[in-house]
């Protein structure tokens, strides 16, 4: 597996009431990813850090960095804040639409393999607030086009519980099969967010296996939560067990793509965060292939005193 | 009852990835406040949205509106970031004990009877982030040092589980009770809300009781949430029951302060939404003062809820055989009071 970030993470992050961190150009932050050791790819915002198709090929070409994927936005523009996919207004879900196929173009030309988006946006805030027979509808629609027109880029689709919808429409990894089920078209596939797998108390690894199951084309983003929230924490810093489950699971299904940071350096210098990231995956992948004696299974302590065998190997 | 809202949620408004409604000044924002029917007071974020207190005043005055509280700010500095008063660093606690001194200054000057303060950027992130008793015991002297400054400016603390650290110092009732005892001040108090008690899994009228069991002062914000996250949405419109047990047990108590709205209008009308808040929580309040509340006495005195929701349910729901004849239902009911119900102007 290779190891990507998204890169914008290294340059200003907020939330509702803090920013750090400093301003950079697309360039800047990919000159500042590939200088941390065990990097070799990059996820791209799109629009926001896609302004100009040759400073970003340049920059590529320049760090030796991969395209991982293009990030599609389809939460920032004022516009999308009641929604992108799913709303009832046809002039917004087109602007969605063109947004997606324009990320799909620039993915083409920048050699990235895939497109990957997460509808924040779409959900609802209050009961009696949606028509969700119809938003569901409108969601299939709206991105079957998306994935129809275009180029043939993939178009990855990641589920989050909330934020900053109080419940997004994609909500979990199993409602974004059932998405894909009813798009019924190739040219998809999702993006499976281990933090976000987490926050309502479930298994990454469990949920993985329906991914698994269904051969649906799989790509990760990484990091951890905690409390029930999306604090895009370094992975393993609160469910450690989970972590490596979830790596075991990966490895076992024959996952060979990208792992890619999803962790939030939010009062923590950003690059000596990432490298902590990278690190820390790196050594979590190396010693979940020393597990190979693992015997796996709900009954069986055994499965423990492996685990403890690894977790503790001088005592 | 007396109804306020924090004037920040009037103007420009912001999430991790998006920002929403438009940048207003205090006075615009004060302009707004006055429009809502049922609103007369501000609290008002210090020190970044305040005019001099002259102006101030000039403006509450013209506007027909009081000072709920003075809420300082230490949070939204960069220097913040790492923890104001539970930082390990002398000089960025000295700077928010300076803070809340200037914020009861202020306080004084235009005549408000309390500042409130949530200490959002003390906690933690991760295991092994913070050395806990030592935390604990710098909040301890911070407040102590900030609640003798101008005793006579009640220095109220507000709790919160989480945001903008993973985990927040100051994160329940019970806790802010400890810090009360710890410092040892009559002039502390305890800002409750009702949102961050919810989604802290407290029940808030279970937290209000063990606060005013304790003597200490309180005031009260008011919003929901789904129980996961401090969403800041329009009060009762998740949680229902509690809202209506939490208002019933202010009542009990004799509460006569302000009910102080900390609701975020990210998506929709902000005065529609601040007009629903009032609506709801008068309308649950004045119906408080016609139910038999000595039979609610007496059923809790014996555990028994089932009593208590049956003499409730008439004012939520109509009757099963239809028209709703043979009920009242005042809660539900037009109040003849208020100017008529429009339709929320939801986008």
């Amino acid at each position: 597996m290779k190891q990507a970030l998204i890169v914008a993470f290294l340059g200003t992050v907020r939330d509702r009431f803090t920013q750090m961190g400093e301003p950079l150009s697309i360039r800047e932050k990919l000159q500042r990813a590939a200088l941390i050791p065990g990097v070799e790819g990059a996820e791209i915002i799109f629009p926001d850090e896609c302004l100009e198709l040759s400073e970003v090929l340049d920059a590529l070409a320049e760090t030796g960095l991969a395209p991982a994927a293009i990030n599609v936005n389809l939460k920032g523009r004022p516009e999308f804040q009641c929604g992108a996919l799913s709303v009832s207004d046809p002039t917004i879900r087109r602007l969605a639409i063109d947004q997606i196929l324009r990320a799909k173009e620039f993915a083409l030309r920048a050699g990235a393999e895939r497109v990957t988006c997460a509808p924040l946006a779409d959900g609802v805030d209050y009961p009696l607030q949606q028509d969700h027979s119809g938003a569901w509808r409108r969601a299939v629609e709206t991105l079957r086009t998306a994935i129809e027109e275009g180029p043939n880029v993939p178009l990855h689709l990641e589920h989050k519980p909330s934020d900053p919808r109080v419940h997004g429409l994609l909500s979990s990894s199993d409602v974004v099969l059932r998405l894909l089920h009813d798009i019924d078209r190739k040219g998809t596939g999702i993006t499976f967010n281990v933090g976000h797998a987490s926050l309502d108390g479930l298994s990454p690894a469990a949920s993985l296996a329906q991914i698994l199951e269904s051969g649906i084309p799989l790509y990760v983003h990484l990091c951890d939560a905690a409390g029930g929230w999306d604090w895009d924490l370094l992975p393993g810093s609160y469910h450690l067990w989970h972590l490596i489950e979830f790596l075991r699971a990966l490895s076992a299904g024959g996952y060979d793509g990208w792992l890619t940071s999803d962790s939030f350096p939010l009062r923590q210098d950003s690059r000596a965060f990432c490298a902590a990231h990278i690190n820390r995956t790196g050594s979590a992948l190396k010693t979940t292939e020393d597990l190979a004696s693992h015997r796996p299974g709900s009954d069986n302590i055994l499965s423990w005193k492996d685990l403890e065998s690894w977790l503790f190997p001088s005592n | 009852m007396k109804h306020a809202i924090i004037t920040s949620f009037l103007g420009k408004l912001r999430d991790r990835f998006c920002e929403y409604q438009e940048p207003l000044s205090i006075e615009q924002k004060l302009e707004r406040m006055a429009q809502i029917p049922g609103v007369t007071g501000a609290e008002v974020v210090h020190p970044y949205e305040v005019d001099t207190a002259e102006i101030m005043l000039a403006h509450l005055k013209r506007l027909n509106l009081q000072i709920s509280a003075i809420n300082v700010n230490i949070k939204g500095d960069p220097v913040f970031a790492y923890g104001s008063l539970c930082s390990p660093d002398p000089a960025i606690r000295r700077k928010a004990v300076d803070m809340i001194k200037a914020a009861k200054d202020y306080a004084v000057s235009v005549g408000a009877d309390k500042v409130t303060c949530c200490p959002l950027s003390d906690g933690y992130d991760y295991p092994f982030h913070t050395d806990y008793r030592k935390a604990w015991n710098s909040m301890v002297d911070c407040v102590r040092e900030a609640a003798d400054y101008v005793p006579q400016m009640p220095l109220y603390m507000e709790y919160k589980p989480s945001e903008t650290r993973v985990h927040c110092t100051l994160d329940s009732a019970a806790k802010a009770l400890l810090l009360c005892n710890a410092v040892g001040r009559s002039n502390l108090g305890i800002t409750l809300d009702i949102g961050h008690s919810i989604y802290g899994g407290e029940n808030p009228a279970e937290a209000l009781s063990l606060i005013a069991l304790s003597g200490v002062p309180y005031y009260v914000h008011i919003n929901d949430n789904n129980g996961k996250w401090d969403w800041d949405l329009m009060a009762g419109t998740c949680n229902l029951w509690l809202y209506v047990e939490f208002l019933y047990h202010l009542k009990e108590l004799g509460y006569d302060g302000w009910i102080t709205s900390d609701t975020s209008p990210v998506r929709q009308d902000a005065i529609e939404t601040f007009a629903f808040n009032v609506r709801m929580t008068n309308r649950i309040w004045n119906w408080l003062d016609v139910v038999d509340r000595d039979a609610i006495r007496h059923h809790l005195d014996k555990q028994e809820f089932l009593p208590i929701m049956k003499l409730m349910e008439p004012f939520f729901f109509v009757s099963p055989a239809g028209s709703g004849a043979g009920f009242e239902r005042s809660f539900m009911a037009q109040d003849t009071s208020m100017a008529p119900l429009e339709p929320a102007k939801m986008q």
